[in-house]
């Protein structure tokens, strides 16, 4: 057995039967959902490279694969990215049961977090730019509806997406053609600031971030929500495995500081954009560049306690993004919009959508109790100890975005303009309490609840 | 044709069709400029890549430009969408283009080790993709936009690595976007599945 062909290839072809498959929806839901559970039972009960028996029967899977000369590798090191990896498109899937997205969600979700594993597994790196680049590609019927004209943010994913490619592309040529080594400091200089601006590209650092609102703005809220919660983590994981693998990168204290200013910029930009929103759609857009510009800073600092935020923050970021994608998709459902118009007594209409989508925002804005909250508190302590002038912007940023919440919870409890309640789907509900309930047990017992996710950084030994 | 004069052909060809690209309205007439551009580039590539590999550009470039001919509706509206101030604009817009790159070209030669007559062709064919993503909203031209940025990309690219899985790759996303422009082109006419 070859790991690559377990973790890639398999998913890649059940996502080709489940495409076949899609005018059966709760079939393939299913099937995506136990697919991608057993892909993660696998990468934790067996050891890639190591020989396992089972009574006469002697198992190993091989960690690399060779295609055309260029190989694809998945190591031990890399089993918590595959179980992290999988688990986030099973959470995702088995959602899809009550947010109902469209029918080639689970085919085209599975066929993309395979593609960005092996993004991650590709070796050399510079094949990465371009498997993410057929991954961006592949998702883009997700968040567009069929009968309707793509709008100006779907483009602008396109357009951005796509321009990270070449500047990649010639990163890896740069840094091939200097040895890798630190001989020739202007080519490390011009190799650095292209891998930066292909990176700014791909993670929609500001100012390449207009699209995020946009797409929240006009996808699916569940479609928009796997997008926005999966691609970036991906991206930031290959971005790790980078400065993991190249010393000149790792050795570079300008691009890590570029990172952190970056990281800055993004909380404070859209923190105050954030404040001014009137579609709560739009309101998660700028999360979700906040919440990269959090990931940033955190890399940028480039401490074990900053990257260990990297490691600790992707479950609760999860799990938030998922409640709102679930609210927001009720909500959107039964009351037609998500403008404020819209949203006129929601907690007496739709009360659980309603609590969920809050909670969720608080969360990640990092209200005490809640799930991210201890972690935003160290990471802040300790940009406050390394960089004490960035920490009054970063609360500009954090005050926009507790601000557009608090307009949006007063919102929320305003009186309705008709008093009736809308029946929420049962199942519905019973994952939102399950997901509040984890918001506020992580929040408690933060280190019982996330410390096995500091395993991830064992990929990247160098840190 | 004489080898030295090769490089300027193709300039010109690729000066001719990203102007129709960039002012045009009607799509047969773009898709045949699209096809221009592609044996332009072609030319150019063969410079650094093999007849065969820079051939794979050439036909996956043709394909893109079928995709995205095959996708448009059978009658094509006799609307224009630019009024004479609009191509009055674009055009001097280009020139600009092209005055910035002359200017850039001798400095951007010397790094890329590129001949300056192909650095020329390349960085026009980067700068004038580059303004049409920033002047459309139509989405068969913000996929020519992007079409365009990625074929001055390949030229730059080729005199710097000749892998054939990297050529295939390129091909394949020039195939990839074209198939994704023509899924967004003709999505207002699919039914609404879901």
């Amino acid at each position: 057995m070859n790991a690559p062909l377990i973790w890639i290839g398999l998913p890649l072809a059940v996502s080709g039967i489940l495409l076949l498959l899609r005018k059966r929806r709760v079939l393939v839901i299913y099937l995506g959902s136990f697919f991608s559970l057993a892909l993660v039972f696998i990468a934790l009960v067996m050891p890639i490279g190591e020989v396992m028996s089972f009574g006469n029967l002697t198992v190993q899977i091989n960690p690399a694969l060779t295609i055309l000369g260029r190989q694809l590798i998945l190591d031990q090191a890399d089993s918590t990215i595959l179980v992290l990896v999988y688990g986030m498109a099973c959470f995702w899937f088995f959602g899809a049961l009550v947010a109902k997205p469209p029918s080639i969600f689970i085919s085209v979700g599975l066929a993309m977090t395979a593609i960005l594993v092996a993004a991650i597994a590709v070796n050399p790196f510079l094949y990465s730019a371009l498997l993410i680049e057929v991954a961006i590609l592949i998702s883009i019927p997700l968040i567009v509806t069929p009968g309707i004209a793509s709008g100006s943010g779907t483009q602008r994913y396109l357009v951005f997406q796509t321009l990270g490619l070449p500047f990649i592309l010639l990163a890896g040529w740069a840094l091939g053609g200097s040895g890798a080594n630190l001989g020739d400091p202007n080519l490390v200089l011009s190799a650095t600031f292209l891998l930066g601006l292909g990176f700014a590209f791909l993670l929609a650092v500001f100012p390449f971030y207009s699209w995020i609102p946009l797409v929240a703005d006009e996808a699916q809220p569940y479609a928009a929500g796997f997008l926005f919660s999966t691609l970036p983590i991906m991206v930031l994981i290959i971005l790790l495995d980078f400065i993991n693998g190249l010393a000149i990168i790792r050795e570079s204290s300008l691009f890590f500081q570029a990172l952190e200013f970056c990281g800055i910029l993004m909380i404070v930009t859209g923190g105050i954009w954030a404040a001014f929103q009137k579609n709560i759609a739009r309101l998660a857009g700028y999360t979700v560049i906040m919440e990269t510009g959090f990931f940033l800073i955190a890399i940028g600092m480039k401490t074990v306690d900053s990257f260990s935020f990297f490691a600790l923050a992707i479950i609760p970021r999860l799990l938030a993004f998922g409640l709102i994608a679930l609210g927001l998709t009720q909500v959107k459902r039964s009351v037609g919009g998500l403008d404020e118009k819209d949203l006129r007594g929601l907690f007496h209409r739709l009360p659980f959508s309603a609590a969920a989508t809050i909670i969720a925002f608080f969360s990640l804005a990092g209200l005490p109790l809640l799930a991210e909250f201890s972690l935003k508190f160290n990471l802040l302590t300790m940009l406050s100890t390394q960089f004490r002038g960035a920490l009054p912007w970063v609360f500009i940023g954090m005050l926009g975005l507790f601000t557009a919440i608090f307009r949006f919870l007063a919102i929320f409890t305003s009186q309705p303009p008709e008093e009736k309640a809308i029946p929420e789907p049962r199942l519905a509900t019973v994952l939102i309490i399950i997901g509040i309930l984890f918001l506020f047990l992580i929040g408690l017992f933060p280190s019982f609840f996330l410390n096995g996710q500091l395993q991830l950084l064992q990929a990247f030994p160098t840190f | 044709m004489n080898q030295t004069l090769i490089p300027y052909f193709s300039l010109f060809l690729i000066l001719l069709s990203t102007l129709e690209l960039l002012v045009g309205t009607r799509i047969r007439r773009m898709m045949i400029a699209l096809a221009v551009l592609y044996l332009g580039q072609f030319l150019l590539l063969i410079n650094s890549w093999s007849l065969g590999l820079s051939a794979v550009e050439l036909v996956a470039g043709w394909m893109a430009m079928a995709i995205l001919l095959a996708s448009q509706p059978s009658v094509e509206p006799d609307v224009q969408f630019i009024n004479r101030q609009g191509t009055v604009f674009r055009i001097v817009a280009a020139v600009v283009i092209w005055l910035l790159v002359y200017l850039i070209a001798p400095n951007v030669s010397l790094l890329s080790s590129l001949p300056i007559e192909v650095t020329w062709s390349a960085l026009i064919l980067i700068g004038i993709g580059l303004l049409h993503l920033g002047m459309t909203t139509r989405p068969v031209k913000v996929i020519i936009g992007l079409l365009t940025v990625l074929a001055g990309f390949e030229v730059f690219y080729a005199s710097v690595e000749n892998s054939v899985l990297v050529a295939g790759l390129l091909a394949m996303v020039t195939i990839g976007l074209a198939a994704v422009g023509a899924y967004l082109i003709s999505l207002p006419l699919l039914e609404a599945a879901e």
